[in-house]
């Protein structure tokens, strides 16, 4: 897929766990290592939300489009 | 009463199923020895003398015999209940994993759409079986399961589908974070 999840760059530039962000927005860490390990085939908007109101950040941040990988794929 | 889960209906369902299973493969392993018995004397099973052949002139039968089971017809008969038997075991042995599943509370899982794939393949395998009974030995019974039998395969095709379909959202839910 040509959508790239840079969570786990947000989560080191704000030095927060995965354990700690989890519980923060009400996610199992499995649920967020699948969305951190790029797996997720959908994000819901509310997740979003949380996650940009916890790493202080806009959804582009943690998001990007890369069209290589997605004509790859 | 739980329908599906451990110690649930499907559990009874399955018990149910493994007895006709291993009832199944016993008549297997000693099916030349039952034809030989059936042969000697036709009147074991009376429900055969109810299913009336079709063409009895054709099929050569003389009255004390069942009407599909004309003297002579022993090493047709014997290949035909193999190809059959072996159909019914492959279904049942699917629907013993099929139930298992349910039993782990695993519905959709993706081994289901290759077992009702399966499922759907025997049934089409004994359409088959029975339609060349229907060219050698025809009786309504005969033309009935081979019908039967058809339907049957499609309806395991299209279920093989509804539960791809039903895997596939159940994956995408999984990985909606």
């Amino acid at each position: 897929m040509g959508i790239i999840v840079n969570l786990d760059v947000m989560m080191a530039r704000r030095k927060m766990s995965l354990n700690e962000l989890a519980e923060r927005v009400d996610l199992t860490v499995s649920n967020l290592s699948i969305l951190k390990t790029g797996k997720a085939r959908a994000i819901r908007f509310s997740t979003l939300e949380a996650l940009c109101r916890e790493l202080d950040c806009q959804p582009g941040d943690l998001l990007a489009y890369d069209s290589e990988d997605g004509e790859v794929e | 009463m739980l329908i599906t889960g451990r110690r649930s209906l499907t559990t009874v369902l399955r018990l149910i199923l493994d007895l006709v299973l291993v009832l199944n493969l016993l008549t297997l392993i000693f099916l030349p020895f039952i034809l030989d018995a059936l042969y000697r004397d036709p009147g074991i099973l009376q429900q055969l003398d109810s299913s009336p052949a079709l063409w009895p002139d054709e099929a050569g039968l003389r009255s004390d015999y069942p009407s599909d089971l004309p003297p002579g017809s022993r090493p047709f008969y014997l290949v035909f209940l193999y190809a059959s038997g072996l159909g019914t075991v492959w279904i049942l042995a699917e629907g013993h994993f099929i139930l298992r599943r349910l039993e782990k509370n695993q519905p959709f899982a993706q081994q289901q759409v290759g077992s009702f794939r399966r499922v759907s393949l025997a049934f089409a395998w004994l359409t088959l079986v029975f339609a060349v009974k229907i060219v050698f030995y025809n009786t309504l019974l005969t033309m009935f399961c081979c019908g039967l039998f058809f339907v049957l395969a499609l309806i395991g095709l299209v279920l093989s589908e509804v539960f791809l379909n039903a895997w596939q959202v159940k994956t995408e839910n999984e990985l909606t974070v």
